[in-house]
């Protein structure tokens, strides 16, 4: 009976429509690009000033939100004077352990180094009893450096600018009270724990470099692609029995910080007792509950998931998962490959041509080959329907059990061939292509013309790049096959105009599923062919970034000899 | 709301479905019919009418920002001309919406389901568009938008395929019926821009106001083209005399185009984009209706609405009893209500509104100047 | 989302109730036989006797067992002709349905064949019917043949091709190479017929012996393209021939058209592809020079002089010298020139006299010259007082043309 009430209450009631849901605002490019973040933090030395210092690393850092920037606030002994200082780092790139015995060590614990209070004897010379030594006049720097770190690479560095550089690239930056520069120490120690090649996502040129299990090591993995201090990784956990750790990764001066709030909102909001993977984690911070579309990247490439970051995007690391989450995503990014930016344009788009005639193919064929077979067979040539007419004439079934059949069953073979034990993988597969292939067609269950059809929709399938896409596919192909055998061309328009509707409806993060060529947006920067290397000047504009712009507008200033 | 405000491109293509529906049924044909092979030329005259004509209608709205026509007849004859505006929109939009989609189901009834009852076949239209219109207003915009882009491009194929059977004499004699046909009666054919409806009740969803000169030029430029490209196209293809061809003129000339021996029975793949056609036409139609109608009842919940209009469409469709009754309810009928309706009611109604805003305009300065005097 | 679940399930319920209430109409490939060729003959007891090529499944490509197919498969196995009488096509079709095991469908059809008889008595409201059915393409081939149509189809047995329909769509498209014929179609014959611009015509065809012997065995004439489809009787295997064009005075068969005439013809309708023709050479009395004409235009123009129309033709051709002989040089300038004046005087009289033959003798303005007439009238009504179909025996014409030849095609130096 509550069934039914729902029911009749939502069939008279409008959906909730999106004014509470989450929009991204449309930026304005122009006053965007004026004022960059950190323009105002760029071009400044080191202050005498420890505290001052400490402010800006702060703020320049992001260090209250930034999980893995470290910094650590101690007292320095020299001379048995004590000063303020303080160390910062990130954490899983930096060598913990040196950073422990040999830079807190000598700096913190009483040593003779550090009491010592005579003067420092550079030479002694004897001569008529008089002994001339050259004292070193006593210089705070000069001390810590040559007496107090023991390490085999320290420069002095006085622009922040540089210091950003040296943290993000795994070193450790010491600050001393009154010094107006600082100790930037060697400490580069990535946490290499093997990791391995993409398995799922493999390309041919370009890094083969694949995320891996631990959290840490993942963001240090993205922070060793990325050097820029602005990115930011986030702490959260979600579940409430099974605390796992979350990181929300982003750059601070380019994704919009709407969407980052949104991100962090969704993920502190999910009442859940445990949460094991990201694609676990993907549904329950999808738009729309339910569509059996994916609404984010699920991706193991790191070098995948900093291009989108440095496209303004978030990317969701989860702790026990090798893949991380990109959000907002369009439904064009599943086409997309990390290779297409590696490779010439024209390459490129080429292969995202054939990748959207499979997207079409795998989708429609089964059903376009029922329509047309059933409802308008004119539109065969007449020499390819006579062919198919004879391939069917042994053929009992209708035309519609034996695509289902067919399709079933190379479903099961599918399924089958994926979970059993890999050396079994291989019989799955000869059985299979015998007794779909060979034996089916011998025995005229089906005919061949079929098979073609099936192993073409099976392969297409497969140049789907996205598993998560593809699903939603095989989906969509079933019920497609089905309204073309009731109703031909008009079964499947109809299917497709409410797809089409439902597509256009959807959201991922506030950003249009079809973006951007629904809404359309002629001038989109982002259109689905790429744009040659030196013309993507701009961001994707549904992202609304706090950077529009990605390239100078003259990207090849080399070519401009004259200035 | 803001995310139901449409952009330029959106707002022009959903007036360019209205048109693009009839051209795809038998408005090419009703316009050979009445000027003969001076078609081409009447087609040309009668956009530029339908241009200047807008132009006025700009003006006449200017005043009036973000208000669509039934604002402005409450603005001129209080709620009861509100009603009554509402009312004549919607029997109006209904009862062409009904007879389209009729027309279109006979015709693919006749071509591939023969024994199909037109009613069920009626009814999967309704309630796909039914559907669509739950999943919002914007999202069928937006999918609409696409859509009409695919339609263009066949438009165009079909008019580039059948250039090289076409005979261009047929243009001749270039007055055709006479100069008072062409031009005077034939002046009554401004009646194919039936999709300037749109014009009057989009303005409160447009993103930019400034734009909507814009949108009406532009869809006015794109109808009259796709107007243009099927007439001649039907026009150098077949003697107009005697088609042969009662309705679906233009699906008798996507008959004739043939791309190279292979591709030769194309037809079925227009259909198919054109079912998506009448699909969208539908949605937008009742989408809008629901629009006016939730707006001058003040109703919260539209949904009933969409079933209400979702209904009445299907009872229109239960009318006519044979296909000379649907040919003459789209032909005759639909011509001169379209006339009546887009181009005499609703822009006297503006006409009246704009005099009395800049009546009281033009009296609040005299009054304030009167003042002036006073003071002075 | 409830609401639009339950919809979609209403919606699907709708295509399945619609699918049934549509399921008797609804024919799967398995169930249709396709028609590939209709013939059109006069009856013996009612109007019409239609014959039907359809298309047989060849079950030895569906079977992989992999036994010599080729051999033992004749002719025979790829079409069955079907004969009704009937008094008007439709029913014809559901006759034919009535003792066939599939259910017809023309969609596939590429020829519409009358018989001469059938033609010279009119096949006008055929051709309406025809082109009012939605199955039959306006892209069919309208042919005209000599002996019956039954006959036509039971000799047209694909020689070079196993299917049928592939062998007719070629057989079509040879016209391109020939230019004896013009691929005309059911459309272009219902615009004509139902134009106030010209008459209809429609391709020429016979059964003929297959041995190219047999083909323009009348070549003593001057040209050997003169030669008009005919029937020969002898011969073991037969062969149909389409050559020249069947004329038509409103829809009924007045004359015809041989392959010369038809070059002709297709050169001043602007239809041109290519030909080979053969003139007298201008070197030696007894010689022919081969040519290969691969352009051929015309500018046309009618002009109304005193109610009677003159018609103007600009032809001009490019063209390509086939013979090379031992005697003569056929590269020098002049000799040039002299083929080109050569060309000139031949196409020109041939014109000239094809022209006369459509409005002197046969009064059938089957170059559509409507269209151009149409012009100097500025209304309808203008136009259709003028009764131009019936003026067109009046008319005069002065036909030119200028031939230029490109190059020749010889291989080897030739000096006379």
């Amino acid at each position: 009976m509550g069934y039914f009430k729902n029911l009749v209450k939502s069939l008279f009631q409008d959906q909730i429509d999106s004014d509470d849901s989450f929009v991204l605002p449309e930026m304005n490019q122009q006053t965007e690009n004026n004022i960059q973040p950190e323009d105002l933090l760029k071009d400044k030395n080191v202050y005498p000033n420890i505290d001052v210092n400490l402010e800006y690393i702060n703020a320049r850092f992001n260090s209250l939100i930034n999980s893995d920037i470290k910094i650590r606030e101690f007292l320095i002994n020299i001379r048995n004077k004590q000063y303020k200082a303080f160390i910062i780092f990130i954490d899983g790139m930096s060598d913990s352990d040196s950073i422990n015995d040999f830079i807190l060590k000598p700096l913190m614990m009483k040593n003779k180094a550090n009491t010592y209070e005579g003067p420092q004897v550079i030479s002694e010379a004897v001569a008529n009893n008089i002994s001339v030594r050259r004292v070193k006049k006593f210089n705070i720097s000069d001390y810590v450096m040559e007496c107090l770190l023991p390490q085999n690479d320290v420069q002095r560095v006085n622009s922040f600018d540089d210091i950003a550089d040296s943290v993000v690239s795994g070193n450790c930056i010491l600050f001393v009270d009154t010094i107006d520069y600082v100790f930037d120490i060697s400490t580069k120690k990535f946490e290499t724990r093997s990791i391995g090649e993409p398995k799922n996502e493999p390309i041919i040129r370009g890094s083969q470099e694949a995320f891996v299990e631990n959290l840490r090591t993942n963001t240090s993995m993205i922070r060793r692609n990325l050097s820029n201090e602005n990115l930011i990784v986030e702490n959260l956990t979600i579940g409430k029995v099974d605390k796992n750790k979350c990181a929300v990764c982003y750059i601070k001066n380019i994704a919009n910080s709407d969407l980052v709030a949104e991100v962090k909102y969704r993920l502190n909001n999910i009442d859940v007792d445990y949460c094991l993977s990201v694609g676990e984690l993907e549904q329950f911070i999808k738009d729309d509950i339910d569509t059996t579309l994916p609404e984010a990247v699920q991706t193991e490439r790191v070098d995948r998931a900093t291009s989108y970051l440095l496209q303004g995007r978030v990317v969701i690391v989860y702790n026990g998962c090798p893949y991380v989450l990109v959000v907002p995503i369009t439904i064009f990014d599943f086409l997309k490959s990390q290779e297409d930016t590696n490779i010439n344009y024209m390459a490129a788009n080429l292969l995202k041509i054939i990748r959207g005639i499979s997207f079409v193919l795998t989708l429609l064929l089964p059903s376009f080959y029922i329509a047309i077979s059933t409802y308008h067979s004119e539109l065969l040539p007449t020499d390819l329907l006579f062919s198919i007419v004879s391939s069917r004439s042994s053929v009992p079934f209708m035309i519609i059990i034996e695509i289902l059949i067919m399709e079933v069953s190379f479903e099961i073979i599918r399924e089958a061939g994926l979970r059993v034990a890999s050396p079994m993988g291989q019989t799955v597969g000869i059985v299979g292509t015998i007794v779909l292939g060979q034996a089916a067609v011998d025995a005229s269950i089906v005919s061949p013309i079929l098979i073609i059809i099936v192993a073409i929709t099976g392969i297409t399938s497969f140049a789907v790049l996205d598993i998560s896409l593809s699903f939603h596919l095989r989906i969509a192909r079933f019920v497609y096959t089905i309204l073309g055998a009731l109703a031909g061309f008009l079964g499947i328009a109809v299917g497709l105009f409410i797809h089409l509707t439902i597509l256009c409806s959807l959201k991922s993060f506030g950003v249009p599923y079809l973006a951007p060529y629904a809404p359309l947006n002629v001038k989109s920067n982002s259109k689905y062919l790429l744009k040659p290397a030196w013309k993507r000047e701009y961001r994707d504009e549904y992202l609304a970034t706090k950077r529009p712009k990605s390239q100078g507008h003259i990207s090849l200033k080399w070519r401009n000899k004259n200035n | 709301m803001n995310n139901e405000k449409l952009n330029t491109i959106e707002a022009t293509f959903l007036v360019v479905i209205v048109t693009l529906t009839h051209i795809i049924l038998n408005l090419p044909n009703t316009i050979l019919k009445q000027s003969g092979s001076a078609s081409i030329i009447n087609v040309v005259y009668v956009s530029i009418l339908t241009l200047i004509f807008f132009l006025i209608l700009n003006k006449l709205f200017n005043p009036f920002s973000g208000k669509d026509i039934v604002d402005v007849s409450e603005y001129v004859g209080g709620k009861p001309l509100k009603i009554i505006t509402n009312i004549i929109y919607s029997v109006y939009l209904i009862f062409v919406a009904g007879v389209l989609i009729l027309n279109f189901s006979e015709l693919l009834r006749l071509i591939y389901f023969q024994n199909a009852w037109t009613p069920l076949l009626v009814l999967i239209f309704i309630t796909a568009a039914v559907i669509v219109n739950k999943i919002g207003f914007k999202n069928i915009v937006k999918a609409n938008t696409l859509i009409v882009f695919v339609v263009l491009i066949t438009v165009v194929v079909i008019f580039a395929a059948s250039l090289d059977k076409v005979e261009f004499q047929r243009v001749f004699p270039i007055l055709g019926y006479g100069v008072n046909e062409t031009f005077i009666i034939g002046a009554l054919n401004v009646f194919s821009f039936g999709g300037l409806i749109f014009l009057y009740l989009i303005r409160p969803n447009l993103k930019e106001q400034k734009k909507y000169k814009k949108v009406g030029i532009i869809s006015i430029i794109l109808s009259a083209l796709y107007l243009l490209l099927s007439v001649s196209s039907l026009l150098f293809l077949f003697p107009f005399l005697t088609t042969g061809t009662e309705t679906l003129s233009v699906y008798m000339s996507t008959r004739a185009i043939e791309f190279g021996k292979f591709f030769e029975r194309t037809d079925a793949l227009f259909i198919l984009v054109w079912i998506f056609t009448f699909l969208s036409y539908l949605s937008v139609i009742i989408s809008y209706l629901t629009k006016i109608n939730k707006k001058t009842f003040d109703v919260k919940n539209s949904s009933p609405i969409i079933y209400i209009i979702a209904l009445l469409i299907l009872a229109v469709t239960l009318i006519p009893k044979d296909n000379a009754q649907i040919m003459f309810l789209e032909t005759v009928v639909y011509k001169y209500a379209a006339l009546i309706i887009v181009f005499l009611y609703s822009f006297a109604i503006l006409l009246i509104g704009y005099l009395k805003k800049t009546g009281v305009k033009l009296k609040q300065t005299r009054n304030n100047k009167k003042l002036m005097l006073n003071v002075k | 989302m409830k609401a639009r679940n339950f919809l979609i399930l209403i919606l699907g319920l709708l295509i399945v109730g619609f699918s049934i209430s549509n399921s008797s109409a609804i024919n799967t490939i398995d169930e249709l036989a396709y028609v590939v060729a209709i013939g059109f003959d006069v009856g013996e007891s009612s109007d019409l006797k239609i014959s039907f090529q359809i298309n047989m499944p060849s079950s030895s490509s569906s079977s992989s067992s992999g036994e010599g197919s080729s051999d033992n498969s004749s002719s025979d196995d790829t079409s069955v002709i079907n004969t009704v009488e009937c008094n008007s096509f439709d029913v014809g079709v559901s006759l034919l349905n009535s003792y066939l095991s599939k259910k017809v469908n023309m969609s596939h059809c590429k020829y519409l064949i009358f018989s001469e008889e059938l033609a010279s008595s009119g096949i006008g409201d055929y051709i309406y019917s025809l082109k009012n059915n939605i199955e039959i393409r306006p892209s069919c081939n309208v042919l005209i043949s000599k002996c019956s149509a039954n006959y036509f189809l039971q000799n047209s047995k694909p020689v070079l091709n196993e299917v049928a329909t592939k062998y007719f769509g070629l057989e079509t498209s040879s016209e391109k190479n020939t230019s004896y014929t013009e691929a005309v179609t059911l459309k272009d014959f219902f615009c004509d017929l139902s134009d106030t611009f010209g008459n209809p015509y429609a391709i020429l065809g016979s059964i003929n012996g297959i041995s190219s012997n047999n083909v323009g065995n009348n070549n003593q004439s001057l040209d050997d393209q003169s030669y008009v489809a005919k029937e020969i009787d002898e011969g073991s295997q037969k062969n149909i021939e389409n050559l020249g064009l069947a004329i038509f005075k409103e829809d009924k068969l007045i004359g015809e058209l041989s392959g010369l005439e038809t070059i002709m013809h297709l050169l001043i309708c602007n239809n041109f592809q290519n030909a080979t023709v053969n003139i007298p050479s201008p070197f030696s009395d007894s010689d022919y020079i081969s040519l290969y004409i691969y352009s051929g235009k015309s500018k046309n123009s009618v002009k109304i002089v005193n109610g009677t129309p003159y018609i103007q033709c600009n032809v001009s051709l490019k063209m390509r010298l086939l013979t090379s002989s031992q005697s003569s040089n056929y590269m020098t300038e002049e000799n040039k020139r002299l083929i080109e004046e050569y060309t000139n005087s031949y196409f020109a009289a041939h014109i000239n006299e094809y022209l006369y033959k459509t409005s002197k003798e046969l009064n059938s303005d089957v170059c559509s010259f409507g269209q151009y007439a149409i012009s100097n009238f500025l209304t309808w009504d203008d136009w259709t007082d003028y009764n131009w179909l019936d003026k067109y025996q009046e008319s005069f014409f002065s036909p030119s043309v200028n031939s230029r030849l490109t190059s020749s095609y010889l291989l080897m130096e030739t000096n006379s």
